[in-house]
């Protein structure tokens, strides 16, 4: 067998049995953030990666999803299986509405405009207290059972995010590879070149926009199930820069990127909170900042760019690249 | 033979700037026709004006019978018209087969016939070896012949090349006047713009001369090097008998 197809073996199995080994709750949750937080890079990544459109507002997506199946499940029973779907569905017209409105808008324009947007939904979740309970937050009473999509198991909700995340990478790994990936990426690189070859650029970016606005609420009401509680801090700007983060450190415009950014970002994070966040405050997030710096000056194109030579036999001419494979 | 492009008297300014003035034009289906100017006499602009990148100030421009003045630039592509760009605008991060093939897929659904369709355009340019390179990586002349590689991949039915051979040393240039000169017996209508005039007057069997934004001599390449008003605006006295 090839080098290539025991690194992708041995992926498989961490991947599948990888939270079996120990019990321990912290671990375990480790496990359900980072394929949570790799499925929302990975969705991320389709028009922050790909496209190039520089989105710091995906927490609006986020909270979208968390609200509607949350509020649809406690106000009227729906199962947040079709709740979270209902909440998708909605994040998109969301994006369809706001995208119609950014997406002509270049650079650091749209980055702001996006982040504008999240922001107005954190205001409306917290003065909508008839609807949301405002800054107290929503509480979804703990009745596990398949269809209320609440379980007893860490490694119930591990095995969902897995397929979600999973579900999100064929669907990238698919998209690089087809004509919409191509023309994401040219626009990208030049978006007067991208025209000129017939690819009607608003379309195709604000189809990016929507898929990327629909598979995050589908991980926003993952989250709300997950957790149980959130507030309207969920839509907060440090959260839409986290989501951003993970494809950035891991490798911007690839198929494994995003995944590795969270995989990286995820427990180091956890990590550093609960050792140093209590002897100096704010220590945490200094020495957390730091590490991305370093990041990103020292490996630009990503931490992909470094793993790929374990899962490829051919070195790719580059790191960004329509075609990247691992 | 019918005309193919027809521009009836298009303006272009920019703020106080008379760009493009008054220009009526036609070209056949087939023809092979050379845009000359001195710097600045608004080919660039009048082809940009053709392709949908700028709105125009007035006139009209048919293509095929159909109106496309200020229709958007993906339109006119789809329409059958491709540009390259003088100042080139490369996909920097895409291999040469990468950026041919997002021309390609215009016509070509799915990647592996796409890929087939890049790979036979980078062999009629002579860029086959060049496939797997990133486009930010090449020389200037090369990616001037990008340009031309991309803009052929849409299966154009009017090609708008502006200087594409800019550059080029004069040993080089014979290599992509065939080039051009296939493409063209294909049965792609080519109008182009080049400095180099013994180039020009090769290949194309009509000249049109653009001056301050003016249309100001149209002919075969013998006529327009005899015009009185060509050789004092542009040409200068050593092409006079030329
Ligand atoms: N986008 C623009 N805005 C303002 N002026 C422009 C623009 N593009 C071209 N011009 C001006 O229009 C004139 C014609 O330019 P151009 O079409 O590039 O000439 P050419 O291609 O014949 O050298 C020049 O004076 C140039 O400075
Ligand atoms: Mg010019």
């Amino acid at each position: 067998m090839k080098r290539s197809t025991y690194g992708w073996l041995a992926l498989a199995l961490l991947a599948l049995v990888g939270p079996l080994i120990t019990d321990n709750s912290f671990i375990r949750d480790m496990w359900v953030l980072v394929a949570m937080w790799g499925a929302v890079a990975t969705a991320w990544n389709l028009i922050g990666g790909y496209a190039g459109g520089l989105s710091l507002g995906h927490a609006a997506f986020f909270g979208i999803g968390a609200y509607t199946s949350s509020l649809l499940y406690t106000t009227f029973h729906i199962s947040p299986w079709l709740g979270a779907l209902a909440g998708g569905v909605l994040a998109m017209l969301s994006a369809l509405v706001i995208g119609l409105i950014t997406i002509r808008l270049r650079g650091p324009f749209f980055a702001l405009a996006t982040l504008a947007f999240a922001a107005i939904l954190g205001i409306a979740a917290t003065n909508l207290r008839w609807l949301t309970h405002g800054s107290e937050g929503m509480t979804i009473p703990f009745a596990p059972s398949m269809n209320n999509a609440i379980f007893a198991s860490k490694l119930d909700y591990y095995y969902i995010a897995l397929a979600l995340l999973m579900v999100f990478i064929a669907t990238t790994w698919w998209i690089a590879r087809s004509r919409f990936g191509y023309y994401l990426v040219a626009l990208r690189e030049n978006e007067d070149a991208a025209q000129a070859l017939g690819i009607d650029g608003l379309r195709v970016k604000l189809t990016a926009t929507l898929l990327s606005a629909f598979m995050t609420a589908l991980v926003g009401s993952f989250y709300a199930q997950y957790r149980l509680f959130f507030d309207p801090s969920i839509f907060a700007t440090s959260l839409s820069v986290q989501i951003a983060l993970f494809p950035i450190i891991g490798g911007l415009g690839t198929v494994w990127g995003p995944l590795i950014g969270a995989a990286i970002l995820v427990p180091l994070t956890a990590e550093l909170r609960s050792t140093l966040g209590s002897s100096v405050a704010g220590i945490d997030t200094f020495v957390y900042g730091t590490v991305l710096i370093l990041g990103i000056l020292f490996v630009p194109n990503g931490l992909v760019s470094v793993l790929r030579p374990l899962f490829v036999r051919r070195p790719r001419p580059a790191d960004q690249n329509v075609q990247a494979g691992t | 033979m019918s005309a193919l492009l027809e521009l009836h008297h298009v303006e272009k300014r920019f703020g106080g700037l008379h760009a493009v003035k008054d220009v009526s034009l036609s070209v056949r289906a087939g023809e092979i026709v050379g845009l000359i100017g001195p710097n600045g006499a608004g080919k660039t602009t009048l082809f940009s004006c053709i392709a949908g990148y700028h709105r125009l100030t007035a006139g009209s421009i048919v293509f095929d019978g159909y109106e496309i003045a200020n229709h958007p630039a993906f339109k006119i592509c789809r329409a059958g018209v491709a540009r390259t760009f003088q100042v080139v605008k490369p996909f920097a991060r895409m291999t040469v087969l990468q950026s041919v093939m997002v021309g390609t897929f215009l016509h070509h659904r799915d990647t592996p016939t796409a890929r087939q369709s890049a790979l036979a355009v980078l062999e009629r340019l002579h860029m086959t070896h060049l496939a797997d390179v990133e486009a930010h990586s090449l020389t200037l002349v090369l990616k001037k012949r990008l340009e031309v590689a991309r803009a052929l991949a849409t299966e154009p039915r009017l090609l708008l090349l502006d200087e594409v051979m800019a550059g080029l040393s004069p040993g080089e240039v014979p290599e992509i006047l065939d080039v051009i000169h296939e493409i063209n017996a294909g049965g792609v209508t080519v109008l182009f713009v080049e400095h180099i005039m013994a180039a020009v007057m090769t290949i194309a069997k009509r000249v049109v001369v653009l001056h301050h934004g003016e249309l100001l001599a149209d002919g075969t390449p013998a006529e327009v090097s005899r015009d009185p008003q060509v050789v004092s605006a542009y040409l200068g006295e050593e092409y006079a008998g030329a």
